[in-house]
């Protein structure tokens, strides 16, 4: 076994503070280069009052049902309200879907968007839309994947080249699934930096948080290399990466000098490695969110944005992929089971939970919190009692950091099949996220090619902004 | 002194002949206009945008006159002039604030710009007519300016029209420093060197550009130490840094410049007895003979054919299975020849047949005549087109009818399918109609084809032919420069004109002298690109030692390459580096086994190693599609990777290897370092190393975690 330093040191701790001041060597000095910022600082400065210090976008991959949820319709034909009732929320007037009685108790901090609208039919290039603000070109087109014309970055990315990578995380991180249709085969287009370029790719993280020895992806060590021994080689390469050769500080070795910090920080027990340890959260917390790897993913996006992410995603994950439908959103069959049975309550424990626990720690102003999907679900059900796609309108809400509680922004027909006025298209949704993180739409990032690029062409809806 | 006796000279001539132009009526087209974009009126973000701001459209950037003049005096009704009372026109009274205007207060009562609007609007305001003078070209005085930090200089910029007539132009023409930490300019033309380095000052108006380069010297340079001039790239340099005030660093040594040219040439780490024949070798042209040596290396082939392969964009997605190895396979003849570019070149944009069956035809397979255009652009001549296709380059003097009038050269250019592969064989042929022409957006008319700020050039029978003799001409230096700064970026880790396929006047050179005389020999020795690239590394600059010098350090970019610049290794070469330290190799799909990474035909082999280190998915043109940024996911691959630790410990690599057969520890130690790093440890290392090995539970753990140890510095991570 390889001990380099000392023989009694304990393993879990890693390395010696005289120790990690070697390691650390390799890259002091290496923070201050203006090369380095020089770009970034063209698009990280806020020029509105940042209202949302970081975000948390909850993606329903599939489609959330308008009626069940955000938009019941308990006087519409019968062949389009379903089966289930509204009940009244904290909000006097607004009514919510009988599935999700948790949620209605926190009305008065949501904002309920009726009247989205993608017009697109299709999983990969709605969600595409939801995820860009610009529409695939062309609509509906399934397993769509990314490519040009259909580059256009996500809010994840624009988010990585708007602002700094805080406590050694990156700005922006995506989780535990990256979307995709055929069971991951065929990523989504939209889901990346597109044409930003790879550096502005969020971090996939591909993750089970509800896993009982859950730990920051990327940093668990292969089976057969132990702690001691990775231990054992950063002490080593503390040692020799000093004496070897003093490369000249460029941007470059910088950078790279940086991120292997970070890394190390993430194996050895940094600040990073932490904010994964959700072990260390009671029992009742982790409960309350639900020891579902949806619920679990949730309370983890919660613990990165307390350490420094500024976004994190959480794209849905199945309960259970012998459910019908997958267990996903994408109920083209018994609709009725599956959103009473394991999709709706599963949500209205998270969602709930979220909010409260945001609430509870006083980061709920700071927060901004988005319940989103790529579209509904259509109002009559088909031959197997299914809903099938629906882009025509649907619902998402937004709460926390820069929204105004209690609001309801517009409405749709008796059917929830179209809106009535006040449409709400996927770049105004996107530009009211960045208003909040203190952005105006016409703010520029470049792309690789240093072309200036707008991060939104849409409008804030201003009705939902408080 | 002698720049303000020039000024003073100057300023009588600004005298008289502001004076004649005073008694000129005021010209929409030369004065409103220019007026229009100096303050920004018709830029993007304002009127100048797809659909103006708030209801006011101009053309962007003013390329339309008259769409603008009808914009201005008459539509909604002429309100925008005021016919009785001309200075209340909302004209002037918007950008003056004296009404609300969402873009602010643009100008003042007093300012120079306001009485010529104003006397404009007076004379009646006229429209553009066929008497307006048509410039000719835009003079900046003086035509350089060395500066001494915090000086302060004027600038004089004149029009020369094609009557003869000339003007000063400072308050009508667009007047920018490229590089404001450097020199600012102000719009009146008043310089400031506000900090150290060169950059140029811009002079645009009415469609042409002028520049004027800027030198502020970071002080004396502290002489040349033991620089030996090689060659003229030395020499071009010396020259650069005596009058920038920069140093060089010492030369490398030679384990370092033996890593250097390998990675650079043949991204291929050196093999263990190659160094050590190289430390032993006394002769004293041994650098001169290791180049020509890599040079001749197969692995050549291997790497150059994957590097054109990203400029060509060649993937399967596009051109199918076979199109992708058909044009592999052309690529890795022509480097196994060292075809001369200039055929190289005209071999592609002249290509006819089946992209199955002839290689350089599937640069038809991208896209249609838009893409091939700009690919054209971009790739050959290193120029960026993409902006002139819809409006007048923002800086440029290269117009909508330029970028079209070099796509006409595509406008005969067919695809047809063809049964040749079976009728679901998806094979198709470009062929040459005999028609098609190219119209102008905007006004229709037909454009004859023309390259790039050149006379028109035509063929009877293929248009490309034409354009391909032109590029090829001795005379046409557009080719060679771009391939010459390419490859010294290729050798050197940055171009001389960054970023390197962006050859532009307002983009110049960090040294001009030196990109003219690369691109005259690489033309003199018929386009050999082996020439070109001995001739870079025999130079001492590329032999710098990757230590800056201290004096230098305020070249914090390296733009003077007064050292060699550290640059990470491709994703491609680290790949194949690892395994060629750990004694294992990559298994890639249908390829197989030992089969290197940069050797692959295109970038559709899933590789998690490749996509993280930033391989480009060849969509795009660019150079820029490659990323070679560093990221978290890298450093946690290196550090933690599954990936990495099997094949360190893999039980027939190299570690292995050397287990088995017993290596005495000092030598096993030696081998590792020269299988990563490429050089002899010192003595201290050794006896470092073996003092932890004797630590570890079996010999085999212990040289495992020093070759990790080594494969994480960036010692081994960068070509230094």
């Amino acid at each position: 076994m390889l001990q380099f330093f000392n023989h009694d040191r304990s393993l879990c701790d890693g390395l010696t503070r005289r120790d990690w001041l070697r390691v650390g060597s390799i890259s002091l000095g290496g923070l201050s280069l203006p090369q380095l910022l020089q770009r970034r600082a063209q698009a990280t400065e806020a020029t509105l009052p940042v209202k949302a210090k970081s975000v948390i976008v909850l993606f329903n991959s599939g489609g959330v049902p308008q009626h069940e949820s955000l938009d019941p319709k308990p006087d519409g034909p019968k062949e389009t309200r379903g089966i289930f009732g509204a009940i009244p929320t904290r909000t006097p007037g607004t009514f919510i879907g009988e599935l999700l009685p948790r949620t209605a108790l926190l009305t008065d901090k949501m904002a309920i968007i009726r009247t989205m609208v993608t017009g697109d039919n299709a999983h990969s290039t709605s969600g595409y839309q939801m995820l860009t603000g610009i529409p695939h070109i062309p609509l509906h087109r399934e397993n769509a994947g990314p490519g040009k014309p259909n580059d256009w970055p996500s809010l994840n990315a624009y988010v990585q080249a708007l602002r700094p990578p805080r406590g050694g995380l990156p700005a922006s991180v995506s989780l535990p699934r990256r979307m995709a249709n055929n069971n991951g085969q065929d990523p989504w287009p939209g889901t990346d930096a597109g044409f930003l370029g790879r550096k502005f790719d969020p971090w996939f993280l591909t993750c089970d948080p509800s896993e009982a020895n859950f730990q920051a992806p990327g940093s668990e060590l292969p089976k057969d290399l132990s702690t001691t021994r990775m231990n054992g080689r950063l002490s080593l390469l503390g040692e020799f990466g000093r004496q070897i050769n003093e490369l000249e500080q460029t941007a470059s070795v910088q950078s790279y000098d940086r991120y292997q910090q970070q890394a190390i920080n993430l194996i050895a027990g940094g600040h990073a490695r932490k904010a994964f340890d959700i072990g260390n959260e009671p029992d009742s917390v982790r409960d309350r969110y639900g020891r579902t790897k949806q619920g679990q993913s949730v309370l983890l996006a919660r613990r990165l944005v307390e350490a420094g992410v500024s976004l994190v995603q959480v794209n849905w994950s199945s309960i259970d992929k012998n459910k019908p439908n997958s267990g996903g959103w994408d109920t083209h069959e018994q609709h009725n089971d599956s959103v009473k049975g394991w999709l709706l309550p599963v949500m209205d424990q998270v969602y709930s939970a979220l909010i409260e626990d945001l609430d509870q720690r006083g980061l709920l102003d700071e927060t901004l919190v988005c319940w989103v999907a790529e579209f509904g679900h259509t109002p009559k059900f088909n031959a197997r009692a299914g809903r099938d796609h629906w882009g025509r309108t649907f619902c998402i809400a937004l709460a926390g950091g820069g929204i105004k509680g209690g609001v309801v922004h517009g409405t749709t027909d008796r059917n929830a099949s179209d809106p009535l006025g006040d449409v709400v298209r996927p770049s105004d949704y996107l530009a009211t996220v960045f208003q909040c993180l203190g952005f105006a739409p016409e703010t520029m990032v470049y792309d690789v090619e240093n072309r200036p690029i707008p991060i939104s062409r849409g409008h804030a809806v201003t009705s939902v902004l408080g | 002194m002698r720049l303000n006796l020039k000024l003073l000279g100057l300023v009588a001539i600004i005298g008289t002949l502001s004076q004649r132009a005073w008694a000129e009526p005021v010209s929409f087209v030369n004065d409103v206009q220019p007026i229009l974009t100096k303050f920004g009126c018709n830029q993007g973000a304002c009127h100048g945008a797809q659909y103006g701001q708030g209801g006011f459209k101009l053309s962007l950037r003013g390329f339309d006159d008259a769409a603008d003049y009808s914009a201005i005096v008459r539509s909604v009704y002429g309100r925008r002039i005021d016919a009785t009372h001309k200075d209340k026109s909302l004209l002037l009274t918007k950008p003056l604030m004296e009404v609300p205007h969402s873009g602010g207060r643009r100008l003042a009562r007093n300012m120079p710009q306001f009485e010529t609007l104003l006397r404009w609007l007076n004379e009646g305001a006229p429209g553009p007519t066929a008497q307006d003078r048509k410039l000719k070209s835009v003079v900046i005085e003086p035509r350089e300016f060395v500066m001494q930090p915090g000086q302060k200089a004027n600038v004089v910029a004149k029009a020369v029209y094609e009557d003869g007539f000339e003007e000063p132009i400072n308050i009508k023409a667009s007047i920018d420093s490229m590089n404001s930490p450097v020199a600012e300019a102000t719009q009146d033309g008043a310089l400031t060197a506000t900090g150290q380095g060169e950059t140029v000052l811009m002079v645009r108006y009415l469609g042409a550009v002028a520049v004027a380069p800027i030198t502020v010297p970071y002080g004396q340079s502290q002489g040349l130490g033991d620089f030996v001039k090689k060659n003229y790239i030395d020499d071009l340099w010396v020259t650069k840094w005596q009058k920038t005030g920069l140093s060089p660093t010492a030369v490398c040594s030679d384990e370092e410049f033996l890593r250097r040219i390998h990675l650079a040439t043949i991204a291929t780490l050196p093999a263990p007895d190659d160094v050590r024949a190289f430390l032993a070798d006394t002769d004293p042209n041994k650098r001169e003979k290791a180049i020509d040596k890599v040079l001749n290396r197969p692995e050549y082939v291997d790497f150059w054919s994957y590097k054109w392969g990203d400029l060509l964009k060649n993937n399967r997605n596009s051109q199918q299975k076979k199109g992708m190895w058909s044009l592999h396979n052309w690529l890795r003849a022509s480097f196994r020849d060292n075809k001369p570019m200039d055929q190289f070149v005209s071999e592609i944009i002249t290509a006819v047949g089946s992209p199955f069956q002839n290689g350089p035809a599937n640069f038809f397979s991208n896209g249609y005549q838009e893409e091939w255009t700009e690919a054209t652009a971009q790739t050959f001549l290193g120029v960026r087109l993409q902006c002139a296709k819809c409006h007048h380059h923002p800086w440029e003097n290269i117009s909508q009818t330029d970028y079209h009038s070099l796509k006409a050269y595509f406008a005969r250019l067919g695809k047809k399918s063809s049964w040749e592969f079976g009728v679901q064989g998806g094979e198709f042929v470009i062929y040459v109609n005999e028609g098609g022409e190219v119209g102008h957006p905007r006004t229709g008319q037909i454009l004859k084809p023309k390259p790039l700020g050149a006379e028109p050039v035509d063929d009877p029978v293929d248009r490309r032919r034409a354009l391909a003799k032109w590029l090829s001409d001795k005379n046409n230096t557009v080719l060679a420069r771009n391939l010459a700064n390419r490859y010294w970026a290729y050798l050197l880790g940055r171009g001389l004109v960054m970023p390197i396929d962006d050859l532009r006047v307002t983009n110049p050179a960090s040294n001009p002298e030196l990109l003219d005389a690369l691109s005259k020999d690489l033309i003199e020795h018929n386009y050999d690109i082996k020439h070109l690239m001995r001739t870079i590394m025999q130079s001492r600059v590329f032999q710098l030692s990757a230590v800056e010098h201290p004096a230098s350090r305020v070249d914090g970019d390296n733009r003077y390459f007064t050292h060699y610049l550290p640059t990470r290794m491709t994703a491609e070469q680290m790949l194949d580096a690892v395994d060629f330290a750990c004694g294992t190799s990559e298994k890639f799909n249908e390829l197989p086994p030992g089969f290197r990474a940069i050797a692959l035909p295109d970038s559709n082999f899933p590789n998690e190693f490749l996509d993280v280190f930033g391989r480009p998915r060849r969509a795009i043109n660019c150079e820029c599609e490659r990323s070679g940024t560093p990221s978290m996911s890298q450093a946690l691959l290196m550090i933690s990777g599954g990936l990495l630790n099997r094949k360190i410990a893999d039980g027939n690599g190299y570690v292995a290897q050397l287990v088995k057969a017993n290596t005495p520890i000092e030598k096993a130690i030696e081998e590792i370092y020269l299988r990563t790093v490429s050089r002899m440890p010192s003595g201290e290392e050794v006896a470092a190393a073996k003092s932890e090995l004797s630590q570890a539970s079996t010999p085999q753990e212990g040289l495992e975690d020093l070759l990790w140890t080594l494969l994480n510095t960036r010692e081994f991570q960068f070509n230094h």
